[in-house]
């Protein structure tokens, strides 16, 4: 009796001197061990876009801001692509933009945004890429030849020039979509503003794992307890919030 | 902005621009530069646009870059330079200058940089206010040969353009090359626009297969001129390229199908040699003249015996191609067939372009 006792202290102590080692390792060393000191964190990089490259490519939203009707919307239409087309950018519609509701904006320079900003196309443009740089945006315009214009095409992910023929649009947008609209790219990118935002790796592997699980689970974000760790950087808040939801739409 | 004209009429300090050494209008080079054997102020180069560096001999000079254009203020003395002794400064006070005087005349030169880089700008505006207008109306055309099409049987529009008539394709095709023609253009105008988008893979042996299919007809019009594409059975990989490469085919085709005797064959040969795709384009034309094969390069220079041959042409493709292919760390050359006789013969361009 005397020794299964003891056997037993042995056991319920040895476990607990494992559980707090476990823990005060994972406080120190910043990472996630569980009880028998395998890794329970998530890799998000790991989990698998349950869609092949077709419907990926369907289920892209693009949206073209210009002010005339050169771009054939009618035409991308008819061949499956999810196109919206804008005239201009007004106050309402920009948080759309921002928002990285659509995954390809396809953005003229001139006539499209001169209510919002001074620099018309080019301000929406800086705006967009400062707030999310993982923003798949198409410089669309005439002004090519235009010097004073060369930030707006060297900003562009891409560029269009105005006009051009539907085969070559069609190319350029599927090269951009087979290229650009990866899930690890907009990770890498989530990865970056957090680094950038000096938010520690064992925070960043919490952020992934907990995106992991909503995936996993298929259940709607609730950002807000999420990104408790943001405090009152609203601007990463915001920033996290539109590339987590561009990463949740390839599981959805 | 800033050239060397400009430049030479306000400067009021001695310089050296491309290795060479100017006196301005108001102070000759110093002597002791004339003589100096070292002549380290050459090697003067900065990254940054206005820099200053003491030669070996401690004279002060003062590099300052407008984009492409260097020059380097030399053999000027700063009131406060503590390399040369004040004997030497006695016996060269002309070269004894204010450091803010010189700086001052340095604001001075970027600011009217600045305001010639702007006047350009609004001229360019200006003056292309009609190709803006021009490119409006064909979005126009555009649109109707795009709707033409796609009336037509078909699932896609690709499939569609594919079970047309020979006038379709032909219709779509002219779209394709009044697309690079504009963008040629806007290259002209703003030398940038060459490196706009991003660089993605292309093949340029099915660059030159396109191009060579639009310029078919077009060739067997004028002059009676064919032209074969070769690969020598080599598969040729595909190259890291902005989309402006698809000028170059365009460029070297055109310029060949213009400068070729009637009747005779145009030569392209495209061959995969370790990491890069060989080119070369091959015709039986007027030479250029002796002492003229880089000139053909220049901006709007043309070469006589080209002028000779066909009034068509501003001088301005081998450019477009040259500045292309240099973004592209590439080179284009031209060689003749150095046993050739007279002034028509075998004219060859080439260039090579890394593979992935």
């Amino acid at each position: 009796m005397h020794e299964i006792i003891i056997g037993l202290v042995i056991a319920v102590g040895g476990s607990l001197l494992n559980f707090l080692s476990s823990k005060i390792y994972n406080a120190i060393t910043g990472s996630s061990k569980n009880f028998i000191w395998g890794d329970k964190s998530k890799d998000l990089k790991k989990i698998k876009i349950p869609m092949n490259i077709e419907e990926i490519k369907k289920r892209v939203r693009i949206v073209v801001v210009d002010d005339e009707d050169s771009f054939p919307v009618k035409l991308f239409k008819s061949e499956g692509y999810s196109i919206d087309k804008w005239n201009k950018v007004t106050d309402v519609t920009y948080g759309k933009l921002e928002s990285g509701f659509y995954d390809i904006i396809v953005l003229d320079i001139k006539g499209v945004a001169k209510d919002i900003s001074s620099d018309d196309g080019l301000g929406v443009l800086e705006s967009i890429k400062e707030k999310n740089p993982a923003q798949i945006i198409i410089a669309y315009s005439q002004y090519t030849y235009d010097l004073s214009k060369a930030h707006f095409w060297e900003l562009a992910d891409e560029k269009i020039a105005k006009p051009s023929d539907f085969l070559k649009m069609k190319r350029i947008i599927d090269i951009l979509i087979n290229t650009k609209f990866k899930p690890e790219r907009y990770i890498d990118s989530l990865h970056q503003i957090l680094l950038t935002n000096h938010v520690s790796e064992k925070q960043i592997k919490l952020l992934d794992s907990k995106i992991v699980n909503i995936i996993e689970k298929n259940e709607d974000p609730n950002w807000a307890r999420i990104l408790k760790f943001t405090d009152d950087n609203t601007k990463l808040f915001a920033q996290i919030i539109t590339i987590g939801n561009t990463i949740l739409k390839f599981f959805k | 902005m800033i050239n060397i004209e400009i430049f030479k009429s306000l400067s009021k300090y001695p310089f050296i621009y491309e290795g060479k050494f100017y006196n301005s209008r108001e102070l000759i080079q110093n002597k002791s530069c004339v003589k100096c054997k070292g002549k380290d102020c050459l090697q003067i180069n900065s990254e940054v646009n206005v820099y200053e560096q003491n030669c070996a001999s401690g004279y002060d000079n003062v590099f300052i870059a407008f984009g492409k254009n260097k020059f380097i203020i030399n053999g000027i003395i700063f009131r406060t330079n503590k390399y040369i002794s004040n004997e030497r400064k006695k016996n060269r006070k002309d070269w004894v200058v204010s450091r803010d005087d010189v700086y001052l005349f340095i604001n001075q030169i970027q600011d009217i940089d600045k305001n010639l880089i702007s006047r350009i700008n609004e001229a360019t505006e200006k003056n292309f206010s009609i190709f803006h207008d021009f490119k409006t109306s064909m979005n126009v055309f555009f649109k109707c040969t795009e709707d033409i099409i796609n009336n037509l049987p078909g699932s896609t529009f690709e499939q569609k353009l594919l079970n047309s008539d020979k006038p379709f394709k032909d219709l779509f095709n002219a779209l394709e090359l009044i697309t690079s023609q504009l963008g040629m253009i806007d290259v002209i105008i703003n030398p940038k626009s060459i490196s706009f988008g991003a660089k993605r893979a292309i093949n340029i042996y099915k660059l030159f297969d396109k191009i060579v299919k639009l310029f078919e007809h077009l060739s067997a019009k004028k002059n009676h001129v064919t032209i074969e594409l070769k690969n020598n059975g080599s598969w040729v990989k595909n190259s890291l390229c902005y989309e402006s490469i698809e000028f170059i085919p365009l460029i070297l085709l055109d310029n060949a199908i213009k400068y070729s005797s009637p009747n005779s064959v145009i030569v392209i040969e495209i061959t995969q040699q370790s990491n890069k795709a060989k080119i070369s384009v091959k015709n039986i034309g007027p030479f250029v003249t002796f002492g003229n094969e880089q000139k053909i390069f220049e901006k709007f220079f043309r070469d006589e015996h080209a002028m000779e041959f066909s009034k068509e042409g501003i001088g301005i493709g081998l450019w477009i191609a040259q500045t292309i292919l240099e973004t592209h760390n590439s080179k284009l050359f031209y060689y003749k067939d150095p046993h050739a006789s007279g002034e028509i013969g075998l004219n060859i361009f080439e260039f090579s372009l890394s593979t992935t």
